[in-house]
């Protein structure tokens, strides 16, 4: 599954919940299959889902990523939310096609009308655009660095500190604590009952890594000056953002590049209980 | 003197002792995780005839001889003063690969059921006698402070050549393999351990030196073997073996698991796996250096039962083919554990205890814990219990195993404030 399509997928449990009667759930997330059967509500997060010509498919249908090819019957509703759907000549949508955005196919004779939910945004920004974008970015993530850096100095130095001087470590606990929680958080969502648990997670890991960007700001700032460690952390954490966008212009590296440098960062934020004490590593005891 | 210092120095002695030790313990984990552990199911079933449940129960056999023999080699290294004598622990490890090379070259050629018993014996026989010799050769050759990442090291080596090569899980591929592997294994191994080799006489004296010989949780008192504290990781990995195994054992008999991953015919799967296992060795390895052992226990338990919870999603609702990310996470649950496993028992020894407590280390932990996984597994089979039902049982324990380590984790951190606090009025 590609982690673009964890936010779709919690969104899309969120709306199946919402749904009277569903009791089951099926993810699709590989391979080219059926739409299967004896499930209320099914979800391709990536891979291929088909009706087949002559079948019909009694389930709702919710497309956050991959595909689905309807030639035959799908009696329920259909949620496209990115991936594409194509319908072809003789294929029939009885329930109501709603679309938040990705590709779509209808053959002409078919028997499907998407109805836009909203706009999908699938032209590029212009220049103007992605600059009022980028300073909108810039000045958010300056009042937030100015703040906690001008009134917790003491715990982004500690942040700073495990980042500069214990990286293997904190990429170690950063990767493990990324991998490990964001799969977590994705699965509780499919239990259904823990979706609120889920969304509270997932903006939790938002936060620190919100957090950790502007540890990495503290970073930078403190080479440029420690006399004002507020305006210092908020101009290091812009940097950050802007160098951020020029490595997201050389591919490839560019983008190892950023979450190497965010995943040592989440991990110094989790080392030193973010910020709260200063990572030391274990020293060997003297033999008595 | 540690490994990158011997790297500035150009300390070769050192430096090729800890390789050796690597070399050795990469080589005898790959013969266990591949010949032992996936071709004997071959050889048992395909070449020789028996029943599925007759292997199983054969393998079970041969972890509890292999268990006994440890015992009984551990002791008598530490009690004869062997553990301290580099060369006869070349020895002994000499005539086990020697052994080993000649039952793997008769093992193809096996056909009846009482050969097949019998090589399982002398098989558990050598793997009994390897084992605490094998991690016994730390205190001659590994810096204490470099432990975490050498046994990284040997898992990763270990874990990725084993999940690569060979892709078929047949006893005359494995015999191949092992055959090329051990032929000059036992040439080396016979020169260092009966020649007169210069570079092994400054090896032979490093054990005299605490920054070898002492474990790092032997520091600044040495750990007793009937003390709660080594009893206390003795159980706890052996919770962790019967977890990983009592699960394996049915995931491995299950198609739409096995050959989506571990038996897949996409070469580049077996490489995504060998690569989680490297990464995640590596990692084990920096964070049993740097934090304390029970978080280790905590995060290998928590991942299995994670893991465990994702393979019952699976089992209930999935379709098609089943998430590559399951086999990786269990994969890196395994690549933990190991590391911990390759690290701890020398760091829980001195010179005069490592035959003993490795042998009782990895010989119950992992052993027995595997002879009574394969039992249950067996029962719990013969009663016809589901997949589902199957890996329930192996989360709920994966789960319980972590909160009760947790709740002691915690209880234990609050009676030393408790402790703290009272010394302080």
């Amino acid at each position: 599954m590609r982690p673009e399509t964890v936010p779709l997928l919690v969104v899309a449990l969120l709306l199946i919940s919402a749904q009277p009667g569903v009791q089951t759930v099926t993810t699709v997330f590989t391979g080219t299959q059926p739409l299967p059967a004896g499930t209320d509500a099914v979800v391709v997060a990536d891979g291929t889902v088909t009706v087949p010509a002559n079948t019909t498919a009694r389930t709702a249908l919710y497309v956050i990523g991959g595909s689905a090819r309807i030639d035959g019957t799908l009696d329920g509703r259909l949620f496209q939310f990115a991936g594409d759907v194509s319908v072809g000549p003789s294929g029939v949508v009885t329930g109501p096609y709603q679309v938040l955005g990705g590709d779509r196919r209808i053959a002409a004779g078919a028997d499907a009308t998407p109805q836009m939910v909203a706009e999908p945004i699938t032209r590029q920004r212009s220049p103007g655009a992605s600059l009022g974008f980028f300073l909108l970015q810039a000045v958010a993530l300056a009042v937030v660095a100015f703040a906690l850096g001008r009134r917790y100095p003491a715990l982004l130095a500690n942040v700073a500190h495990s980042m500069r001087h214990h990286p293997v470590v904190s990429g170690t606990v950063g990767l493990l604590a990324t991998v490990t929680l964001l799969a977590l958080f994705v699965f509780m969502a499919f239990t259904i009952v823990l979706i609120p648990v889920s969304i509270l997670g997932l903006l939790a890991g938002g936060l620190v890594y919100l957090y950790a960007s502007v540890g990495v700001g503290f970073l930078l700032g403190r080479w440029v000056s420690t006399d004002r460690p507020g305006l210092a952390t908020a101009g290091g954490a812009v940097l950050f953002l802007v160098v951020n966008r020029l490595l997201g212009a050389v591919p490839v590296v560019g983008g190892t590049v950023t979450i190497l440098v965010l995943v040592v960062a989440v991990g110094a934020v989790f080392v030193t209980y973010f910020g709260l004490r200063e990572f030391r590593p274990p020293a060997l005891p003297p033999v008595e | 003197m540690r490994v990158p210092d011997a790297l500035q120095s150009s300390q070769w002695p050192t430096r090729l002792g800890t390789l050796l030790f690597v070399a050795v313990l990469a080589g005898g984990y790959y013969y266990n995780l591949t010949f032992v552990q996936l071709g004997l199911i071959d050889l048992g079933t395909r070449v020789v005839g028996l029943t599925r449940y007759q292997v199983s129960l054969g393998m079970g056999a041969l972890a509890l001889v292999a268990f006994l023999t440890a015992l009984v080699v551990g002791t008598a290294l530490d009690r004869y003063g062997l553990s301290t004598d580099l060369r006869a622990k070349l020895r002994l490890l000499w005539g086990v690969v020697l052994v080993q090379l000649g039952l793997t070259l008769v093992a193809p050629q096996l056909r009846t059921a009482p050969a097949f018993g019998a090589w399982l014996v002398i098989c558990a026989l050598s793997l009994g006698t390897g084992m605490p010799t094998t991690f016994a050769l730390a205190v001659d050759l590994v810096p204490v402070a470099d432990r975490g990442r050498v046994a990284a090291a040997a898992a990763a080596g270990a874990y990725f050549l084993a999940n690569v090569y060979p892709l078929q899980w047949r006893v005359e591929s494995f015999a191949v393999v092992m055959a090329a592997v051990m032929v000059p294994a036992v040439v080396v191994l016979g020169v260092l351990a009966f020649r007169d080799v210069a570079f092994l006489d400054s090896l032979a004296s490093q054990h005299r030196d605490p920054a070898f010989s002492v474990g790092r949780f032997c520091r600044p008192k040495p750990v007793r073997t009937w003390s709660s504290e080594f009893w206390s990781f003795i159980l706890l990995m052996f919770g962790v073996f019967f977890v990983d195994s009592l699960g394996f054992l049915r995931l491995v008999e299950t198609p739409a698991y096995i050959y989506t991953a571990w038996q897949s015919p996409d070469l580049w799967v077996h490489l995504l796996i060998g690569g989680v296992h490297v990464l995640a060795a590596l990692m084990a390895g920096v964070l049993y250096a740097n934090f304390d052992r029970r978080w280790l226990f905590l995060l290998v338990f928590g991942l299995f039962g994670f893991t465990h919870l994702m393979y019952l999603f699976d089992v209930r609702a999935g379709v098609g083919e089943a998430p590559l990310l399951m086999p990786l996470l269990y994969s890196a649950a395994v690549g933990f554990y190991t590391v911990v496993n390759f690290a701890l028992w020398p760091d829980m020894s001195t010179a005069d205890t490592i035959g003993r407590h490795s042998a009782i280390g990895v010989g119950f932990a992992g052993f027995l814990a595997t002879f009574l996984s394969t039992a249950v597994v067996l029962y719990t089979e013969g009663t016809g219990l589901s997949l589902e039902r199957h890996l329930d049982l192996v989360d709920a324990l994966a789960l319980v195993l972590f909160f009760a380590l947790l709740v002691v984790v915690y209880v234990r951190r609050m009676v030393l404030l408790a402790r703290e606090r009272g010394q302080g009025t």
